[in-house]
């Protein structure tokens, strides 16, 4: 690469995306705790600057241009960031979500001690979020991956008291085994085949000289790796319990940034590091498939054990996002646009759920599901968006999360597994059963008798603050337009088709 | 590339498919126009709210003509018609909402299943009419029938029926009766491919609709509350759609034939249903003016007994036009039994009329309010005048009105009156055990309830004591405490030793 | 070649000039006068390594001339002149520490310190062993009056460990005695052409290879290391873990590279590799389990001077040069990373008021500098992307992920690293504790927190030229 191109628009715009939330991240540690505004004008700022280069990006990759920047890093593993449909898909949504999240951390956090820290690490987190995605090869995959961890650890224990300090503990625990492990798994496949960018269709291609069970090693490690940050079952123990993390965080964990960026990454081993082929031809898919099957079953079992809103949206996350995990090992174009719209889609109405169960804890002190009790008239607006994202999880339509679900029912069927239908028709069975009942305390029962256990908000203009209201609709409304507009060229699942178009080669 | 969902197509009707839709619109509008009059204290925001999604959603499966559009109308329909069952509030309504839900979700489950599986063996087609031409599994078609027989309530898959209609308001009920179940046959109609459904398989669900049929009537006969007898008369005579529709699969070619008799049997049962249904409302209070009371009453008469078939009502025409296709010799047997059937209608629609007479004697006087008495007068009257109005229909009731037909409609109605009236009451004591096997589903579904709030307790955290292994590793500390020069020299003595050793292996 | 005696000498003078005119020039200038010295001496260093990778051979010169065998001869790799500039950036930041932050230590810190330097940077320069063994001496003597000078608490770890340290130097004296009997030199350019695989090679090697593991507080010969290095002041600990313990590991590697005979370092190779593992995950365990803080960081030195002996051992049993740039990596990189730990761990301990770890509670808010320069340190121990750590332990896996007989041993990596992140983690997520603050005793000392916090992001930055770090190993065998 010459000098010159280095320093082409084209191949700063990735780099300029991350450091869109780099630098303020870093500027906000640096800003005093009272200067509240300068703090919000450096978030909002970074988050508008943000979506204007996605969206730039965006217009690029349409039109067939080629996004790379390079470093020299490791010896034969330069430091690459590159956009493509693909890390797009998933760019967009965390800039998009990162806008949503900020605005309501804003009117979440308003009069609470430490949100430099928070807004700080917050922009890290995104940062690095986008990093992945942005990601070129394995190795700068890697890096982001491993700086997340470490930028979403102090937002976990961010209240520090000792359950948080727990949940956190379990957190690093996890996620720094599982970063180990990819590690491990990037560095055997790189002493194997060297490290190349990520190309769609993938790079590995299995001759005499790549001993099959390296490469077998090399998947499992990875799987294994990035399964951790995905929740795969049984690595998924630190999302419920790092419940204990403010709201936004919450919704910023299980919908864009930890959970995502593991199942991005069995997306990107799949396709663009091992390819459909090789991986199935390795036998691969089938084990990842039955994995992440039991995973939705197993998590949805268990989000109907638990009382409290936030355990109950954590293990359903569990299971939603191994949605993805499944349409992957699926292996099928068709399963594949499942699996990737899943991405866009889970992160909407995952999004949408903690937001308003942190509104419920905020405005109402309500944690518990008992205490949803007529939920609906105190706050119609925020229990009719809570509304939509448990149905969507479900999978009635018109809301997104049928889209998905539909993709990775043909996409089962095409790939020649009938059985994964029944998975898909038995997870969503016992999602109705988890969800419902909350829909329903929260519309058609009678409120208890004593109130509301503390009002925050019994006399303001909104139901909330009006910051914790903007964006649950917001995204409300977004997962309800991505299920009903989903055939049009901007929908999440115009561009999937796109994504798996250029994968699969189509 | 449409704008809506992927292969999101809306158009180009059928004539089935275009009267449905207007049957379906007009009773809808009738009702809700109904309901606005109704005094009520329960919270009307949510509930015109559901009530517009349900309306939606009904009109929206019907026009749809590929499988995404219909599965999210028929799922807009369904989860919103929770919320007018269970309207009221009372724990009865509660107790229908959760069987309601329950099966309705399965119902979904098993359509969303049938139709991934339909569309996948249409290439992955989107159109219901190439979806229509493909070759299902076996599988998918009882998943199909599965779950739109669960809507359109049909024996065994009624189970929510006879709870919801009751405990609905009176025009919800008239469109869950009138127009949604339909929505389970129309389903059928335009979904299930022709090839899915054997000759045989055709006969079993006839046979299955005939049961139906006559189970509907024996169950409704040991009632006595209105609304429940016209709900159990729903399931006889949604029964009747099913037949016909098993008839289009069991005689491919006269299928534009039985669309015809499909289409005249649905709007008329459905805006007659509705009509009985409202009536439940109605005749809840009595009129000041004998005249008035008196008329009402002549014109409950008359769309009852068109239920019943009487001749020149919709309900002759419907139930001729049926007739008529059963006629020459191979299916003598099931003319018969649609006859015995119409005998079983006469006895159920008597019970009705007679429930209403009992209630109306008791009711209170009030002054009529005229909207609600345009719009029930209406929707009664489309008994006479819906034969008049669209030719359709008015061809087989022309057809029918020579006097052997005449005769054909009568005597089922007439020996209806008096098996009625002779019926012994150890009869009923005999067939009330018919019921019982509709009222396990409730039982099942508070069960499944009971089940799943156990299962959500409080979790239990893993704490693990550590004491044992504290204890070993202040042991072990002490161990090492001792002089660091001298152990380090032991050590160091220690590692040479075993460098030689390695050396000089 | 030039700079380099200047490199060295320069520390030397400093040291000299306070020995005989230091305490007349009053006491305020004493540390500028080394400060001095050593900024001399970085850039000399920098210089130096600027010809030796010019050179790309080895360069050797004899002072005054004498012949070979007989005088000082020094020798300058492109490996030892970046430890010339590792080592004098150390001092030169140590220093400044030492200068201008609250917790000065006692006055004699500057000679000694100075005397330190200048015996390191001779023994990166040396090639005889004799000549090792002078240096190493004055190293030892030098680092245990160091820690002496923390006062009478010192006494017993100092004493401890000037005891081993002597016992270690008779120790390898003899095996250079033995070596010079038979081969009549001690130069290790002759002896590598030379030496021969016999019963008195091997009795030598046995005997410098654990006299320099107790130098060095290699496992199992650590024990002395926890408390010498905790009792010290925070500056001489940052010096004694930073560098001091590499200068064993140098000599061990020059005589198992060059004058070992390779088959038989190929035997002894797997166990030294295994005793890194061990050091690995035993220490590791000690650290994770510690109520101080020094402690724990001196128990990860122990531990991450593991990675560095797995290194060696490989290196010996499989003869691949990239473990030579793996070893040195992990050198640099733990040397920038616990001279941060070691400031800020003696930071906060100063400013918090207690030695226990129970003390860091809420360390986020009342000391955070201090506290994000430990964790950022710790990042690059547990090898997190894209620190030094991290980079020299990539180095370290290729070679063992070649072969997959080889692989059981990237398990030792895969541990460590776990272990690393338990210890460092421990501290940070107690950190974060906001439900029980330990209130400070005092102002956090600005500039001593950011001071700690420089060598951290240094070893982050690592990998930034990551590239030209190995090309200058990689120039820089022997």
């Amino acid at each position: 690469m010459t000098p010159d191109s280095l320093w082409h628009w084209t191949s700063l715009l990735p780099l300029l995306i991350i450091l869109s939330s780099l630098v303020p991240g870093l500027l906000i540690f640096a800003t005093p705790e009272g200067a509240a505004r300068r703090r919000t004008a450096l978030n909002l700022g970074g988050v508008l600057l943000k979506l204007c280069l996605v969206a730039l990006m965006l217009l690029g990759v349409n039109q067939g241009l080629q996004f790379r920047f390079a470093l020299p890093f490791l010896p034969a593993a330069p430091l690459v960031l590159q956009g493509d449909a693909l890390s797009l898909q998933f760019v967009s949504l965390s800039s998009v979500l990162w806008l949503a999240t900020t605005i309501y951390a804003i009117g979440y956090l308003e009069n609470s001690p430490l949100r430099s820290r928070f807004f700080g690490y917050f922009s890290l987190c995104v940062s690095a979020t986008v990093g992945i995605a942005l990601a070129g090869n394995l190795i700068t995959f890697l890096l982001f991956y491993e700086l997340l961890t470490l930028a979403t650890f102090p937002l976990v224990v961010h209240r520090g008291t000792p359950e948080a300090l727990r949940a956190g503990r379990i957190y690093l625990a996890y996620t720094l085994a599982g970063g180990t492990v990819l590690l491990m798994g990037v560095a055997l496949l790189h002493a194997m085949t060297g490290t190349s960018d990520f190309i769609p269709g993938g790079y590995v291609i299995p001759d005499a000289q790549l001993s099959t069970a390296g490469l077998k090693w090399a998947f499992f490690l990875m799987i294994a790796g990035l399964g951790v940050k995905a929740a795969l079952f049984p690595f998924h123990v630190w999302l419920p319990r790092a419940m204990v993390a403010p709201a936004p965080v919450s919704a910023l964990l299980h919908a864009v940034a930890v959970v995502k960026a593991g199942a991005f990454g069995i997306i990107r081993v799949v396709y663009d590091v091992f390819g459909v082929e090789t991986s199935q031809s390795l036998g691969l898919t089938v084990p990842l498939m039955a994995m992440a099957a039991f995973t939705i079953l197993y998590g949805s079992v268990q989000a109907l054990r638990q009382t409290d809103i936030k355990r109950r949206l954590a293990f359903s996350t569990v299971s939603q996002v191994s949605y993805i995990t499944l349409g992957v090992a699926m292996a099928g174009p068709v399963a594949a646009v499942g699996a990737i719209v899943h991405l866009v889609h889970q992160g909407l109405m995952k999004v949408t759920l903690f937001f308003c169960a942190g509104i419920f804890a905020e405005t109402l002190g309500i944690h518990n599901i008992k205490e949803m009790n007529g939920l609906g008239k105190r706050m119609p607006l925020t229990m009719a968006a809570f509304t939509i994202g448990a149905l969507g999880m479900i999978g009635v339509p018109p809301i997104a999360g049928f889209i998905s679900k539909w993709y990775l029912g043909i996409g089962a069927l095409d790939a020649g597994y009938p059985v994964i239908l029944a998975v898909l028709i038995g997870s969503s069975l016992l999602n109705a059963l988890y969800f419902l009942p909350l829909i329903y305390r929260g519309w058609f029962a009678a409120p208890a008798i004593g109130g509301w256990p503390r009002d925050q908000y019994p006399d303001t203009r909104f139901e909330t603050h009006w910051m914790l209201l903007i964006p649950a609709l917001l995204t409300a409304v977004l997962s309800l337009l991505a299920g009903i507009l989903a055939g049009s060229l901007v929908s999440p699942l115009g561009w999937t088709e796109l994504v798996v178009n250029r994968e699969f080669g189509l | 590339m449409t704008m809506l969902w992927p292969g999101a197509t809306v158009g180009t009707l059928s004539k089935l498919e275009l009267s449905w839709l207007t049957f379906t619109a007009v009773l809808w509008l009738i009702a809700t126009l109904y309901k606005i009059r109704m005094s009520d204290d329960r919270p009307q925001a949510l509930f015109w709210l559901f009530w517009s999604v349900s309306c939606a959603g009904n009109l929206l499966l019907i026009a749809a003509q590929d499988v995404l559009g219909f599965y999210i109308g028929f799922s807009m329909m369904s989860l919103g018609a929770y919320a007018l069952v269970i309207h009221s509030g009372k724990p009865a309504a509660r107790r229908a909402g959760r069987v309601y839900l329950q099966l309705a979700i399965l119902g979904e489950m098993a359509l969303l299943a049938s139709l991934l599986m339909a569309s996948h063996a249409g290439n992955g087609s989107l159109l219901l009419s190439e979806v229509q031409q493909s070759d299902i599994p076996p599988i998918a078609a009882l998943l199909l029938l599965l779950g739109l027989g669960l809507k359109a309530g049909f024996w065994p898959l009624h189970g929510w029926l006879p709870l919801a209609h009751p405990a609905a308001p009176a025009p919800a009920s008239a469109v869950l009766s009138g127009a949604m179940i339909k929505a389970g046959i129309l389903g059928l109609w335009k979904i299930m491919p022709e090839s899915a459904i054997s000759g045989q398989s055709a006969l079993l669900i006839m046979t299955l609709a005939m049961i139906s049929a006559m189970y509907g009537v024996l169950a409704g006969l040991m009632q006595h509350e209105v609304k429940r007898i016209l709900a159990y008369s729903s399931v006889s005579q949604v029964s009747y759609l099913l037949f016909l529709l098993a008839l289009a699969w069991l005689m491919p070619e006269h299928r534009t034939l039985i669309a015809t008799v499909l289409t005249i049997y649905t709007v008329h049962h459905g805006l007659i249903k509705g009509s009985l249904f409202i009536a439940a409302d109605f005749f809840s209070v009595r009129s000041q003016s004998l005249v008035m009371n008196r008329a009402n009453q002549f014109m409950l008469l008359v769309a009852a007994l068109a239920i019943a078939g009487l001749p020149i009502t919709s309900g002759m025409a419907a139930k001729s036009a049926l007739k008529s296709l059963l006629e020459g010799e191979p299916l003598a047997l099931w003319y018969t039994l649609i006859s015995v059937g119409s005998v079983a209608t006469s006895l159920i629609i008597i019970k009705v009329l007679l429930t209403f007479r009992a209630r109306h004697a008791t009711a209170a006087i009030q002054p009529t309010d005229p909207v609600k008495a345009t719009l029930w007068w209406m929707l009664s009257l489309s008994a006479i005048a819906l034969p008049w109005l669209w030719p359709d229909m008015r061809e087989p009731l022309v057809s029918s009105l020579a006097t052997d037909k005449l005769w054909a409609a009568s005597w089922p109605i007439v020996l209806g009156g008096l098996i009625y009236w002779a019926w012994p009451a150890r009869w009923t004591r005999a067939l009330s055990g018919a019921e019982k096997i509709g009222l396990c589903i409730p039982s099942l579904s508070l069960k499944l309830k009971q089940a799943i709030n156990r299962l959500a307790t409080s979790p239990t955290d893993f704490s693990f004591s550590d004491k044992k292994l504290r204890k070993f590793e202040r042991r072990w500390n002490r161990l090492w405490q001792g002089s660091t020069v001298n152990v380090s020299a032991l050590l160091l003595i220690a590692v040479m030793l075993l460098t030689g050793a390695l050396m000089y292996a | 070649m030039n700079y380099a005696l200047i490199s060295l000498t320069a520390p030397l003078v400093s040291a000299l000039l306070l020995v005989f005119l230091g305490y007349m020039s009053g006491r305020k200038h004493t540390g500028l006068w080394v400060l001095g010295g050593s900024v001399v001496s970085l850039v000399s260093a920098a210089l130096a390594l600027q010809s030796a990778m010019q050179a790309g051979l080895p360069q050797t010169i004899n002072l005054g001339g004498w012949a070979e065998d007989l005088g000082i001869s020094l020798r300058l790799s492109s490996l030892s002149a970046l430890l010339l500039v590792f080592t004098a950036f150390i001092h030169l930041l140590v220093g400044t520490y030492a200068r201008f932050s609250r917790h000065a230590p006692h006055q004699d810190f500057w000679m000694l310190s100075a005397f330190l330097h200048a015996s390191l940077n001779a023994l990166w320069l040396s090639a005889d062993l004799f000549n090792l063994y002078i240096t190493l001496e004055l190293i030892g003597l030098a680092a245990v009056a160091m820690v002496a000078l923390s006062g009478a608490r010192a006494y017993k770890a100092a004493s401890d460990y000037l005891l081993l340290s002597l016992a270690a130097s008779l120790i390898y004296l003899l095996g250079v005695v033995l070596i010079y009997a038979q081969y009549q030199t001690l130069n290790l350019v002759h002896l590598a052409s030379i030496s021969s695989d016999n019963t008195l090679t091997r009795l030598a090697l046995v005997l410098m290879t654990a006299a320099l593991m107790l130098k060095g507080a290699l496992w199992p010969l650590h024990l002395w290391l926890p408390a010498a290095h905790a009792s010290a002041p925070t500056a001489v600990s940052a010096l004694l873990s930073g560098i001091v313990v590499k200068a064993p590991l140098f000599i061990l590697w020059l005589i198992w590279t060059e004058l070992a005979p390779p088959e038989l370092a190929k035997q002894v190779g797997p166990a030294v590799a295994a005793a890194g593992m061990i050091a690995l995950s035993a220490a590791g365990w000690s650290a994770m389990r510690t109520p101080y803080i020094k402690v724990l960081v001196a128990y990860s030195t122990i531990a991450q001077l593991g990675y560095a002996l797995m290194a060696l051992g490989l290196l010996m049993s499989w003869q691949l040069p990239q473990l030579h740039i793996a070893l040195w990596l992990f050198v640099i990189a733990h040397g920038l990373a616990k001279t941060s730990l070691f400031l800020a761990a003696g930071e906060m301990q100063g400013t918090l008021g207690t030695k226990r770890l129970s003390g860091l509670r809420g360390a986020t808010q009342t000391v955070p500098v201090a506290m994000f320069a430990f964790a950022v340190a710790g990042g690059s121990l547990i090898g997190l992307p894209p620190s030094g750590g991290f980079l020299a332990k990539w180095v370290l896996l290729e070679p063992m992920l070649n072969q997959p007989q080889y692989w059981p041993w990237a398990l030792g990596v895969l541990l460590g690293t776990l272990v690393s992140a338990a210890y460092i983690f421990r501290v940070v997520a107690l950190s974060f504790d906001r439900a029980r603050i330990n209130p400070p005793d005092r102002q956090p000392d600005r500039a001593g927190h950011w001071l700690a916090l420089l060598p951290a992001l240094l070893v982050w930055g690592m990998a930034l030229i990551g590239n030209q770090l190995i090309l200058i190993l990689a120039g820089g065998g022997i």
